[in-house]
């Protein structure tokens, strides 16, 4: 299985978009994740982006760039693709976030 | 509720969203803390009532007058003490800021700034030249302020004294300091980014040593990044706002001001990678491991080849902060994992009970050890 890794992001192909994933204020400017202390997004250039139960899932027809402004930019071909957030341990939680 | 004014809660020690100013067990005073753009200021307002309408004011340098600053031991000091007259029924919840600075912009070589009150309608229209002075202003709230300062006193201090009182004036007019938040000028350029061509109002500082890298030299941005101390005046030259930046990232104060003064456990214990990662390379990771193994045990479990499967690291301290389950005690594993794209380093918490440096990385994306294999890294 292919896989792509963007910063803290790793992008993987699904079969589908899971049903009931919605857009929210985010992904509809085709935010992936965003930084809270630096301000820097992983944006997406075109396709469609989704989010169901804390996980994103995005789909694209066309050949898309995912972008931030301190990692190189990877294309994707059309499809579908589920994204799946670095996290870290914590003795009080089990697995949390990697926030940055 | 106005976003620029929020209330102490009755404790006086934490801050609640309470819409009215609250009654101070400590100090017996009401107690009102103004917010600069979302952040607390370092100064509070209190007031207690003299008579029907009179009130007596101060503004204090800290949170609290009876307590000590938000980083260590930061002395209070009494900035303005007058008496306040508030007329027709107002109550004291109207001394209120006027509005935020919403929109800055560049006219024909001038600076042009607006403020907003929340439903849109302008409340001050402030015009600056080309060096940043003010030209022109326009306060359309003043009208309807229904306050006034009825008498006005300073004592303890006559150093403040002698750099108030020329100023006192121009302060008057424009709230007698209860809007000094909105007095705030800075100078942007079309992307939002504070100007820095001749320092007036907004400068930073060059990463100096090791040791202190916020000794104040001319700087901006370092590889488009900002770096350094940030400082936001007010148009009397105060600095009413400083903020920290390591390459990008935001440090609270008492990080940035003395890195070396960070603790182990302090560092485990910040929730933010970037903030752990500037504070690490600010003191260095070589003087954080040594610490580390100073302290308790440190071992390098496995360091795989890939600098990017990184590298597995368990420290053993003697009490570890946050340890939820008795096995976690004492073991903090970390990994230690080179950017996709930049050369810079990131430490990972991760499960005590890793054996490889490649099976911790895989964990952090909820994969198996032989599940993790990224065709392209960035």
């Amino acid at each position: 299985m292919e896989q792509y890794r963007h910063g803290d992001l790793l992008i993987m192909p699904v079969d589908s978009i899971p049903k009931g994933a919605k857009q929210t204020e985010k992904s509809k400017q085709r935010i992936l994740a965003y930084g809270e202390v630096t301000g820097h997004a992983h944006r997406l250039s075109a396709g469609t982006v989704t989010e169901l139960g804390g996980e994103t899932f995005f789909t694209t027809t066309v050949e898309t760039t995912l972008t931030h402004d301190e990692h190189g930019p990877i294309v994707f071909k059309p499809g579908n693709y589920r994204v799946v957030h670095q996290k870290e341990y914590s003795p009080d939680y089990g697995s949390i976030r990697v926030a940055d | 509720m106005d976003k620029n004014f929020v209330v102490a809660s009755k404790e006086g020690s934490s801050y609640s969203d309470d819409a009215e100013p609250t009654h101070c067990n400590m100090c017996k005073w009401d107690l009102v803390v103004p917010y600069i753009e979302g952040r607390k200021m370092d100064r509070v307002c209190r007031y207690k009532q003299l008579k029907r309408g009179v009130y007596l004011v101060e503004v204090w340098d800290t949170y609290h007058p009876l307590r000590p600053g938000r980083y260590g031991n930061q002395r209070s000091v009494l900035r303005a003490r007058y008496q306040l007259k508030v007329f027709k029924n107002g109550p004291i919840k109207n001394l209120k800021p006027i509005g935020r600075c919403e929109q800055y912009y560049w006219k024909g070589g001038l600076r042009h700034l607006k403020v907003f009150s929340e439903d849109g309608t302008t409340l001050k229209d402030v015009t600056l030249d080309s060096k940043g002075r003010l030209k022109t202003y326009t306060d359309s709230t003043r009208g309807e302020f229904n306050q006034r300062i009825v008498s006005y006193s300073y004592d303890e201090d006559k150093r403040i004294l002698r750099r108030w009182r020329g100023r006192y004036e121009d302060w008057r007019a424009e709230g007698g300091g209860w809007n000094i938040p909105n007095e705030c000028i800075v100078r942007r350029n079309e992307n939002g980014m504070p100007l820095l061509d001749n320092g007036d109002f907004t400068e930073t500082a060059y990463s100096g040593t090791k040791a202190s890298p916020y000794k104040t030299r001319d700087i901006k941005y370092v590889a488009g990044r900002k770096h350094g101390v940030e400082r936001t005046y007010n148009k009397f030259g105060r600095v009413i706002l400083e903020e920290f930046f390591h390459h990008g990232t935001e440090l609270p104060r008492w990080m940035a001001i003395k890195p070396e003064d960070v603790t182990v456990n302090e560092i485990l214990d910040e929730g933010n990678a970037e903030v752990r990662r500037a504070i690490l390379e600010l003191q260095g990771y070589e003087v954080f491991l040594a610490r580390c193994e100073a302290a308790g045990q440190l071992r390098v479990v496995d360091q795989d080849p890939d600098d990017k499967v990184g590298t597995l690291i368990h420290i053993d301290l003697p009490k570890l902060v946050g340890a939820a389950r008795s096995s976690d005690t004492n073991r903090v594993s970390l990994l230690r994992v080179k950017d996709g794209t930049l050369p810079k380093h990131y430490v990972l918490r991760v499960p005590p009970h890793m054996k490889t440096a490649r099976q911790a990385n895989a964990w952090t994306w909820g994969l198996k050890e032989n599940q993790y294999t990224p065709a392209i890294e960035r």
